[in-house]
Order: C-alpha cells, then sequence, then structure tokens
C-alpha cells in the first residue's frame, strides 16, 4: 500500500469511529495494522528508479572514460573493454536471479546493464571493425535480446525500455522505407509480461507510466506500421483502438479499477474524440477503401497483410468489451463505442458507393454522431453526478460548434456573430455548472 | 517458473546475445589475420567538412558501381552476392566477377547485397576516426582532393577496413595500417 493511502486509511478509520460506524475494539485493530509503515512502497519504488538509473550511469560513464583514452588502446584492449558491458550485466543478472531474486531494485538494475550492455558491445565492435550498421538493426537486436532477461528478472524498468525501443525501431525503419509489420509480434511477446504486471502490480507508482508509455507505443506503432494497402484502413484501425482503450477502463480484467485504468479512459476517449474531430473534414475520405488498393510501400508482400490482421484484432477486442460493457448495463462510455461504430459505418458505405451524396452524408453523419455521443455524455454525467463528464461534453459540443462556426471562412468578418457565439458557448459552460451543483446539492444535504 | 528453468532461459539469452557479437570478432579477426590489403578508391566525402560525428563517411565505386555484369541486372533488391576481387596495374582493386554462390577456390572475395538496377548496396562507407587526428585527416583530404582511398583485408567475404590514405604524397604519412 502507498504511504498516502495508508494515511487517508488512518484518518478514515479515526472519522468512521467518531460517526459511530466503527467499534472502537475494530478501529484499534485496524489502526494497530496500518500504523507502521512496514514495506513502504515509496521507499522501495524510489530505491528501484535509483538503482536503475545509476546502474546505466555506470555503464555510460564507464564507456565515456574508455572514450577518452580509445585510439591510444591497442585492438585487444579495445575488444576486451567492449565485451565487459555485455558479460558484466548477464553476470550481474545471474547473480539477481541466484541470490538476490527477492529484491526489486537489483532486478531493475540487471536487466538495465544487461539490455544497455549489450548495445554498448555491438556499437563499439562497430567502431573497432568499422562496419556502418544501421541504428535501427541495432535498436531491433537490442530488443529482440533483452525480451528473455526481462521476463527471467520480472523487471518493469525493462519492460519500459523494451517498449521505448521497440517504438524507436519502427520509426527508424519506417523512414529507411522498410517493412515494420514485425512490430506487432514483437509487441506480442510483451503481452504476457504486460498483463502480469497490471494485475499483481495494480498500485505499484511505475503502473501509470507503463500505461501511459503503452498507449504512446500503440498510437504510434499503428500509425507506422500500417502498410496502407487499402487507403483508409486507419481510421478503422484507430477507432476501433480507442474504443477499446475506452471500454478497457472499465472492465475487471486487471483486478483493480479506479486509478490504475484511468489512463485508458483518458486515452481512449481522447483520442476518439480528437479522430473523430479529424473525420468532420472532407480530406481524410478521399479515394479511400478497397477500390484504390495499391501495392505496399515498403514492397513487402506479407506486410499488407498485417494491415488486416491487425485491424481484426482490434475490432475483435472492441467487439468483445463492447458486448460484455452492454451486459453489464454500464453505458458511460457507451458514446465512445457508439461514435467508433459511426466511424466504422461511414468507411464502410464511401467505399461501398464512392459519390458525392455519400461523402455528404458522411459529413453529417460525423457530426450529429460526436453531438449524440457528447449528448449521451452529459446526460450520464448529470444523473450520476460526475462533474468530469458533464463538462467534457460541454466541451466537446463547444468544440464543435467552433469547428463549425467559428473556424470558416468569412467568420473572423462577421463581429456579431462571432460575440453572439462566445456568449452562448460561456452560458453553455456556466448553465452546466449551475446545473450540477444544484443536483449535487440535493443529494447531499450537508 | 521455477528457478532453474529461469537460470536456463537466462543463460540462452546470454548465449543469443553474446553470438553475434563474437560472430563478428572472429570472422573481422580471421579477415585481419590476412597478409594481402586490398586498395580501394573512395569518393564522396566533402574535404572541407567530411566528418558528421566522428568518422569518415565515404562511397566506394568499385564496389557499389561495378561494371556490367548481366547477372547483377537480374538480380532483386537484397539478394546475397559474391564478389570476386582483383587488383588492376595501379594496384587498385576491382569486382572481376559476381556469383550468386560462395566461390570455392582461394579467391578473395566479398559477401554483398544487390540494390537492384545493377548496384550493390553500399557495404563500407565509414572510417571512424578520434578527434586528435580528425583535424590532421581533415587538412590531408583538403591537399589530395579526391586522389581518396581505404585499405582493407578480406577473408571469405568478410572485409575489415584498416587504413584510409589520401594522394600520392600523403600516402606514408596517413596509412593507420599500423593499428591493425
Amino acid at each position: 500500500m502507498t504511504e498516502s493511502r495508508r494515511r487517508w486509511l488512518l484518518r478514515e478509520i479515526s472519522v468512521l469511529r467518531s460517526e459511530g460506524l466503527l467499534d472502537p475494539e475494530t478501529a484499534d485493530r485496524l489502526r494497530a495494522r496500518y500504523e507502521t509503515p512496514a514495506a513502504s512502497a515509496g521507499d522501495s519504488t524510489l530505491m528501484t528508479v535509483f538503482a536503475s538509473l545509476g546502474a546505466a550511469l555506470i555503464v555510460l560513464g564507464l564507456i565515456v572514460l574508455a572514450a577518452v583514452n580509445w585510439e591510444n588502446l591497442a585492438r585487444p584492449v579495445r575488444l576486451l573493454l567492449a565485451g565487459i558491458p555485455l558479460v558484466s550485466g548477464y553476470a550481474l543478472a545471474f547473480y539477481t536471479l541466484c541470490r538476490r531474486e527477492g529484491s526489486a531494485a537489483w532486478r531493475e538494475a540487471s536487466t538495465i546493464v544487461c539490455m544497455t550492455g549489450f548495445a554498448a558491445c555491438a556499437a563499439l565492435l562497430s567502431q573497432i571493425y568499422h562496419i556502418p550498421g544501421s541504428a535501427e538493426s541495432l535498436a531491433l537486436a537490442s530488443a529482440v535480446v533483452s525480451l528473455p532477461v526481462l521476463y527471467v528478472l520480472r523487471s518493469q524498468a525493462g519492460t519500459l525500455l523494451y517498449l521505448v525501443v521497440l517504438t524507436v525501431w519502427a520509426v527508424l525503419a519506417q523512414t529507411a522505407g522498410n517493412p515494420t509489420f514485425i512490430y506487432w509480434p514483437l509487441f506480442g511477446a510483451l503481452l504476457p509480461r504486460l498483463i502480469h504486471s497490471f494485475r499483481h502490480s495494480p498500485y505499484s507508482m511505475a503502473t501509470p507510466f507503463l500505461s501511459w508509455l503503452l498507449i504512446l507505443a500503440l498510437t504510434c506503432g499503428i500509425g507506422i506500421s500500417l502498410e496502407k494497402t487499402v487507403p483508409g484502413l486507419w481510421m478503422l484501425v484507430y477507432a476501433c483502438f480507442f474504443a477499446f482503450l475506452s471500454l478497457l477502463s472499465r472492465s475487471t480484467f486487471f483486478g483493480a479499477g479506479g486509478d490504475i485504468l484511468k489512463p485508458f479512459a483518458v486515452a481512449g476517449s481522447l483520442g476518439l474524440y480528437v479522430l473523430s474531430f479529424m473525420l468532420t473534414y472532407s480530406w481524410p475520405w478521399h479515394d479511400i477503401g478497397w477500390r484504390h488498393y495499391r501495392p505496399t510501400e515498403s514492397g513487402a508482400g506479407i506486410a499488407g497483410m498485417s494491415d488486416y490482421a491487425v485491424l481484426l484484432i482490434f475490432v475483435l477486442l472492441f467487439a468483445s468489451l463492447a458486448y460484455r460493457t452492454v451486459r453489464r448495463k454500464d453505458f458511460r462510455f457507451m458514446g465512445d463505442g457508439f461514435l467508433a461504430g459511426v466511424i466504422v459505418l461511414c468507411y464502410v458505405s464511401l467505399s461501398t458507393f464512392d459519390n458525392d451524396g455519400v461523402l455528404i452524408a458522411v459529413h453529417l453523419g460525423m457530426n450529429l454522431a460526436i453531438l449524440v455521443a457528447a449528448l449521451f455524455r452529459m446526460l450520464w454525467g448529470f444523473r450520476h453526478g460526475s462533474q468530469g463528464d458533464t463538462r467534457l461534453a460541454v466541451a466537446l459540443v463547444c468544440v464543435l460548434v467552433s469547428l463549425r462556426f467559428i473556424f470558416v471562412e468569412g467568420f473572423f468578418e462577421h463581429m456579431v456573430v462571432r460575440g453572439l457565439i462566445f456568449i452562448g458557448v460561456g452560458i453553455a459552460f456556466l448553465s452546466a455548472n449551475v446545473l450540477l451543483s444544484r443536483r449535487n446539492r440535493k443529494r447531499s444535504p450537508l | 517458473m521455477n528457478i532453474k528453468i529461469r537460470v536456463l532461459i537466462l543463460g540462452a539469452a546470454f548465449a543469443c546475445a553474446l553470438a553475434p557479437n563474437l560472430a563478428v570478432l572472429v570472422k573481422s579477426e580471421l579477415a585481419l589475420s590476412r597478409p594481402e590489403v586490398w586498395k580501394f578508391h573512395i569518393a564522396g566525402f566533402d574535404p572541407y567538412d567530411p566528418f558528421r560525428g566522428r568518422y569518415v563517411n565515404f562511397s566506394v565505386p568499385a564496389l557499389e558501381q561495378p561494371p556490367d555484369y548481366a547477372v547483377l541486372h537480374e538480380l532483386p533488391a537484397g539478394k546475397t552476392l559474391y564478389a570476386v576481387l582483383s587488383s588492376d596495374d595501379s594496384g587498385f582493386a576491382y569486382i572481376s566477377d559476381i556469383l550468386l554462390s560462395k566461390p570455392d577456390g582461394t579467391e578473395s572475395w566479398l559477401t554483398l547485397r544487390s540494390a537492384g538496377f545493377g548496384h550493390i548496396e553500399p557495404h563500407f562507407t565509414r572510417y571512424y576516426a578520434s578527434p586528435s587526428r580528425a583535424d590532421v585527416l581533415d587538412s590531408e583530404l583538403g591537399r589530395s582532393g579526391q586522389e581518396s582511398f581505404i585499405l582493407m583485408r578480406v577473408y571469405r567475404g568478410t572485409g575489415v577496413i584498416t587504413g584510409i590514405g589520401f594522394g600520392p604524397q600523403a600516402v606514408e604519412s596517413f596509412m593507420e595500417d599500423e593499428q591493425y
């Protein structure tokens, strides 16, 4: 339990005892149980972070020191120095596994040294033998080689670093025009580790970082790895992906709820709304669909199949979560699911009937869908007294109005219209606040 | 997962991490043990600002745009090929034959890859120079103009650059082969 939560619990015990909800004996037992910060999660996390940073800095520092005298060293000495980061990293890992397996600090530090050690060794050998190599191949090799290590040592820092290296590789490969479809098997290889981390350490300080990095890596990875053989497929993939994130935040799959799933809720909803607003414009809808099929950008035939596989996976994930959410009658993020469904419908319609009438219907449909999703969220927010949801809904409507009526040609010349719209938007925000406050006062007489 | 299995997995991971690096080391050292030194003209770097970071960037025309071989034009990009080397009258190396399987004889040959359209992918593009040598190399590049070359030792497909030289006058001063 983190220190802040422990202190909150102790305060609550006193409050509940004073209100007569907890008898004195139970209150004393609970206080005795939680009064001493036995294994302060905050301190051990700090130790782990310091250990990981310290280990990485030592490796880098030794490399810098060696680099200063590099030209004066004979080749055998250079080769020995090149091998030291790699060998010492794995030696440390073996020692940690056999003797310090219970210490998170040792496990995290060993993993970091292993991962950086391999990259350092490969880079130094390239320099000694003048091998050009590429950052792309080094990143890919580092990621693949480090995968078993972070499983064996159950390292969270290693998991974070792996995600970063994998995403960097994808960016470099895409820039060089090479296929990036193996991003998905490499990401998939990390999934058991990620699921284990979320289920067994939901309140660890690293979990929010892991959540956000995971979301960022996937968002970048989707965009980079799609071969774009069928134009516009990215809309479907992103729609299903963000809707899946949003619905995942309401899932009980990870066992714990609340804060640890918040990144998924925020990223899912935000991503879906940004995507929807983009799709209210014309430019994404030109020349999309299977009628405009084209060869893969990288030239690798199999890479095109990966687009369909990724789409199928995200559609299935989204559909299964949507079904379970409806069955549980948990409608908080159903507006997000509805938006994703409309995007899919618009794409299929325009791909099938590629004409101006359908295009106009798609534009109207997207705008209406955002409005409906916002109103749904607003109603849900009012019903459950959620100020965040209500304000978000109002903000969505205001953005929609702004995009359709303010940021258009000729708007700035019509000052009266500008003034009226700004007043209207301001009234909408204030009204939402007043209504919510009244409702909350009715519910809570205190 | 019990501790023994984890130790085994870690051992296998160590072997996988060590193997490619060892392979590079062994192949390169075998090439460096060969007595024959090959000279290749280099081109394409700016003598006034030749360094990106701490290395010289260049191209080797003899290895990237060899004489017209029919087999090269038929190869798709990324296909492995074996370039047999010979020396011309002035002592500079060139590709005398391109094969699709490893040569059986004792000729020196390099393992390269086709870039498509009759070209070969650049394989030797850098010479790492320490900061203290960089300024000296820079001025010599300016003096020698385009008469620049690299030295290489070759063994069964692996080539290792062992030195860099500039112009006939500056050759003796800047042959860095003593490092190898």
